[in-house]
């Protein structure tokens, strides 16, 4: 009774920020409403973006991986992120003083002014489409855990209804300010308590030490790469997950709709250093928590996995605090959810309906972007409704498939000779073959996105997919000319202002 | 504060970080596979990597707030103002055919 109090109370207070943030007015313009018209500090930035990524995939994804895996889980979401500090620096440095000069507030919108309107469309298409299993994958999350958190009193089908609905709620009221401050607040609890059970999970067995000795007398392939034949967290196998989720954070829509709403360059640059920085020691924490679970609670496999991190906080925490404790990954999933939903929202909103519509005035646009939280959320509920995938697995497919647009976005922003052609081309490709891959695995019987192929030189489906679009963007680029448009763009992407 | 303009500074930067990126992203050159040395309970291969992890971080902080290399706010809307005058009849494509 506790557990369902507890996320009610998480729930109503996301719907009364929303309605905050509407009757401030922070939602009354198309600016105000989709980027918070620049005014996010770098406080509630890093919070914001941080809750925005850590998802039901970092805490019950990777306490799953963690225990299903081992050590070699830390190359998917911990210290593979780091770089994010420099590349989403050099990535979307141009896309917060391009989009203050020119008030972007969609990702599409630097493809538009680059490559015309076909990449305009097709970029944010793509994303939409990639970022639908790892928004299915934060839902499932959310009603595994609701349904673990009540004992089975909330099932996992009315989960999935509940908790949505809340979400959609909030977003449609509040904006991105409201969405920003919901995240802010969420993020704080989620690292509290995350910290909270990663202690009590270590004190459990006598300490940090005394935990993995035992682990290691007992599952010592948990501590070794290599393992099930060279298949387990080979070197292909790491780099693959490591490119695949750190490239995927460039091109989603967060990074774009934080750079928007950045209120300081300061702010910009402390948001995107200090992301892989709390990654690496807040996602530690429950990868940590999945090895040593295998101590507490032994049995679980593929998606049953995934209910590891609520069953050792119920195994090693008094009940209230427990609750807690899985409430922390609840919110988790619920920011996640939150953001990509507006992002991907504001996107179909700004790139798609306003080429239909060109004429479109702010409240008929906010009114769609309103339509497409409802509807999006409405088809993940429908895909997850009966889980086969972990949430894990879920979440780095989705982020592969969105990397292969980090080519046109390079291209717009530091290749002079990029063409439309290119762009276009590389990202039919790159998502073509990302897509390939996922049916043929399907039909195989394995996961060929991710997993090493020995046909693809030992490389995953993903990375596979990657080179080929940056071979196809270069190639066909350069045998292409620069149309009109992207002729035009070169005054604005390359202005002498924008060197470094 | 005025930024430095040395382009071999950026050029080592990007080096230290492309090499620091590999290390992260792959332990091939400080693993191996099958049972590996611990520390605290760790195994080695895993200090390394949060090892290099931490320079990358250190590194990419000194980049972007001590190194003089980056853009500051007191540039900020000198900047935006000067894009914002780009004729936009020539640039404004986004809502355009080509």
């Amino acid at each position: 009774m506790f557990a369902i109090a507890i996320i009610a109370g998480i729930c109503l207070t996301s719907v009364a920020v929303g309605y905050l943030a509407m009757r401030k007015g922070f939602t009354r313009s198309a600016d105000d409403y989709f980027v918070a018209g620049s005014s996010l500090g770098y406080f509630v930035l890093i919070f914001s973006m941080l809750a925005s990524f850590l998802s039901a995939f970092c805490m019950f994804g990777m306490s799953s991986l963690g225990y299903r895996t081992g050590f070699g889980a830390l190359f998917v979401l911990t210290v593979n992120l780091i770089p994010l500090g420099y590349l989403w620096y050099f990535m979307h440095r141009k896309t917060l003083l391009l989009g203050r000069a020119r008030k972007w507030i969609s990702m599409g919108a630097p493809f538009g002014e680059r490559y015309g309107n076909e990449m305009r469309a097709l970029v944010p298409l793509v994303v939409l489409v990639a970022s639908i299993p790892y928004l299915a994958a934060q839902i499932q999350g959310i009603g595994v855990m609701i349904e673990a958190m009540s004992e089975g009193k909330v099932p996992y089908k009315l989960g999935l209804f509940f908790v949505p609905a809340f979400i959609a709620l909030y977003l449609m009221m509040g904006g991105m300010k409201g969405a920003a401050w919901i995240n802010t607040f969420q993020g704080v609890f989620f690292t509290v308590m995350v910290f909270v059970l990663f202690f009590a999970v270590m004190a459990k067995n006598g300490g940090f030490r005394p935990t993995m000795d035992m682990v290691f007398e007992k599952h010592p392939e948990l501590f070794q790469l290599g393992t099930k034949g060279g298949k387990l967290w080979s070197y292909p196998m790491i780099f693959g997950f490591s490119a695949a989720m750190c490239l995927g954070c460039v091109c989603f829509p967060q990074p774009y709709m934080h750079a928007y709403s950045s209120r300081t360059v300061k702010g910009f640059k402390a948001m995107t250093l200090a992301f892989g920085g709390l990654c690496l020691v807040i996602i530690a924490m429950p990868t940590m928590i999945g090895i040593a679970a295998t101590e507490i609670v032994g049995g679980l496999s593929k998606v049953e996995a995934d209910k590891v991190y609520g069953l050792v906080a119920s195994a090693t925490l008094p009940d209230t605090i427990a609750a807690l404790a899985v409430a922390g990954g609840f919110a988790a999933a619920m920011t996640t959810v939150n953001s990509v939903v507006f992002g991907n929202a504001t996107n179909v909103a700004n790139d798609l309906y306003k080429l239909l519509r060109p004429k479109a005035q702010a409240k008929e646009l906010i009114g769609f972007a309103r339509a497409c939280v409802v509807a999006i959320m409405a088809v993940c509920v429908i895909l997850v409704w009966n889980p086969t995938t972990p949430v894990a697995e879920l979440s780095v497919i989705a982020f592969g498939t969105a990397a292969i647009t980090i080519f046109p976005l390079w291209g717009a922003y530091y290749w002079r000779r990029a063409t439309r052609i290119g762009a276009i081309a590389a990202t039919l490709v790159g998502f073509g073959a990302n897509a390939a891959f996922l049916v043929a695995g399907i039909i195989r019987g394995e996961n060929m996105v991710l997993s090493p192929q020995p046909f693809l030189l030992n490389l995953n489906g993903f990375l596979a997919s990657f080179i080929a679009a940056g071979i196809v963007f270069v190639g066909v680029s350069l045998m292409t000319k620069l149309g009109p448009v992207e002729k035009k763009s070169l005054a604005l992407f390359f202005h002498p202002a924008l060197e470094e | 504060m005025k930024r430095t303009n040395n382009p071999w500074t950026s050029r080592i930067f990007i080096l230290a970080f492309l090499v620091l990126t590999f290390f992260c992203w792959c332990p091939i050159l400080y693993a191996s596979y099958g049972p590996a040395d611990r520390i605290w309970g760790v195994p080695i291969w895993a200090v390394l990597a949060a090892a290099f992890g931490t320079a990358l971080f250190a590194l990419e902080w000194i980049y972007l707030f001590a190194a003089r290399i980056t853009i500051g706010d007191d540039e900020l809307d000198d900047i935006v103002s000067q894009l914002a005058q780009v004729n936009t009849d020539e640039s404004d494509s986004a809502g355009e055919d080509d």
